[in-house]
């Protein structure tokens, strides 16, 4: 009887085996013409400011078990209105004399007439971006990945390549991965990149050709499968970039402190070096088998003096069906870079000509000022059998400490709508 | 008496410790993780979503660097 069953037992695995071992050139097969491809159109706008319009196409294709290719094409078109730096004149006579980034706009330096540079001015860009991917898995437990991306703007070209690898350790319930990053960046600015701390009214005597910056990222993190329902990854990154950083758009400008009065413009003027680091932590929670609670944040710090928080959650609940909706919540907050001067003071001796106690570097980006920024978001996805879609609203609110523009409200609207095709 | 009530309360407190921790660190078994595999597990979301979310962030704030590495530069406004 003993003997029976220890037969019985050895058929059953005998059978349970034939059936993994003919089922599996069929799940090849499947995979092997599984191809993805996510469509996205968002549409980006700020109040009285920038305006984006962006279109994307990325194509995911499972060649086999072991090759996973993938590319993206985006496509996106700017205009408005972005600060230059210059701050508002006391009258309101104003004189438009640069344009931020592309072209459009008024062009030119020179030719004021009352020496006031526009604070907000006009302009148009457009950018195409192609990226090109690589995954192989070489064994069970490693896996590599390549990365090529090319980005081009009317002012602003940008060549990179990631190289990425995974080890899963501890019965696949820890992922270990590292990259490397590198990209050559060359700017050339509509008008020509001019002379850091150059002055703006000048006739551009000392215009550089073009501008140039190389950045090198390295990343490591861990993953942790936590429970049945939960996960956890922690990570850190560092960056070098080194080149020219400042913005060839933005200016600062030296006033009389009291009256507010400008007395000169410069183009800013930013180090050639910026180290960057972060560590960050995101977990992943399961809630009654359905909802998903995902909450994450990053600490950054730099050379340049600015330290940032950001704390990002998110709440996805299934609705009936292949409906669901998530809730958003980001906060950041950042602390200003050493050289932000939301304008140089002429009575402290800072005009970068003629003063004699003027800063090594000075920009009056905002983007550089001690900062809050908070997003709240909504989406709402479902599954059909022309695939997912999702379509999502964001509002941001950015409150800066300094300058004329320290606030700012953005909104997002993005859909986006992923489509499988496997064969049967 | 008072050491027995002890031993009791320590007991349930290191009890009810373990149900806590089983909560937060159980790992499953390598066939109890179809739940993890869901696309809505993934961390950082929908590749199209983070992509765009990393994309405005980039331009509006000076941190810059962090959950991904490298990615499409740009001369943003």
């Amino acid at each position: 009887m003993q003997l029976k069953k220890k037969q019985s037992l050895a058929e059953l695995l005998a059978v349970a085996t034939g059936v993994l071992l003919t089922q599996a050139p069929k799940s090849a097969l499947a995979i092997a013409e599984d191809l993805d491809m996510d469509i996205s159109y968002m549409e980006y706008r700020e109040d009285e400011r920038v305006r984006v319009r962006e279109m994307d196409v990325g194509v995911k294709w499972y060649y086999n078990d072991d090759n996973i290719f993938s590319g993206k094409v985006i496509t996106d078109s700017i205009t408005g209105a972005t600060p230059s730096g210059a701050l508002k004149p006391p009258s309101a006579a104003s004189q438009t004399l640069t344009t931020p980034s592309g072209v459009g706009g008024a062009t030119g330096f020179g030719g004021s007439t009352n020496n006031y540079l526009q604070p907000l001015v006009d302009f148009v860009d457009r950018r195409v971006a192609v990226f090109a991917g690589w995954d192989h898995t070489f064994d069970r437990l490693y896996r590599g990945n390549v990365n090529a991306v090319f980005s081009n703007e009317d002012d602003y070209q940008s060549y990179g390549l990631n190289l990425g690898g995974s080890r899963e350790f501890n019965n696949k319930l820890t992922t270990l991965e590292a990259g490397v990053g590198g990209s050559y960046d060359l700017i050339t600015a509509a008008d020509g990149i001019q002379k850091e701390f150059g002055n703006v009214l000048d006739d551009r005597p000392d215009a550089y050709e073009d501008g140039e910056k190389m950045t090198i990222d390295l990343g490591v993190s861990l993953t942790q499968i936590l429970t049945r329902g939960s996960l956890i990854k922690v990570g850190t990154s560092h960056g070098l970039v080194r080149g020219y950083l400042s913005d060839p758009y933005k200016v600062v400008t030296v006033v009389d402190a009291v009256t507010r009065e400008p007395q000169n413009y410069y183009h800013e003027k930013r180090p050639n070096d910026h180290r960057r680091s972060a560590i960050f932590a995101d977990y992943n929670r399961l809630r009654e088998f359905e909802d998903v609670v995902s909450v994450g944040y990053r600490f950054f710090w730099d050379d340049w003096g600015i330290k940032a928080h950001t704390l990002d959650m998110r709440y996805r609940h299934d609705l009936r069906g292949t409906q669901y909706i998530t809730g958003h919540v980001r906060l950041y907050k950042q602390s200003a870079a050493d050289f932000y001067h939301a304008y140089l003071d002429e009575a402290k001796n800072q005009d970068p000509e003629i003063g004699s106690n003027p800063p090594s570097y000075a920009s009056a980006d905002y983007r550089l000022d001690d900062m809050t920024n908070y997003t709240l978001g909504a989406k709402f996805g479902m599954s059909g059998s022309l695939g997912n879609v999702f379509v999502r609203y964001e509002i941001m609110r950015q409150i800066g400490t300094h300058g004329d523009y320290r606030q700012l409200t953005a909104q997002l609207f993005q859909v986006v709508w992923t489509l499988d095709f496997v064969k049967q | 008496m008072k050491k027995l009530s002890f031993l009791i309360f320590m007991s349930f407190a290191t009890l009810s410790g373990c149900a806590n921790m089983k909560e937060f660190y159980a790992p499953p078994e390598p066939w109890e993780r179809d739940l993890l595999a869901q696309d809505k597990m993934i961390i950082g979301g929908h590749p199209a979503e983070a992509g765009t979310d990393d994309h405005v962030y980039f331009s509006k704030e000076a941190a810059s660097i962090g959950h991904t590495i490298g990615g499409g530069g740009c001369g943003c406004n």
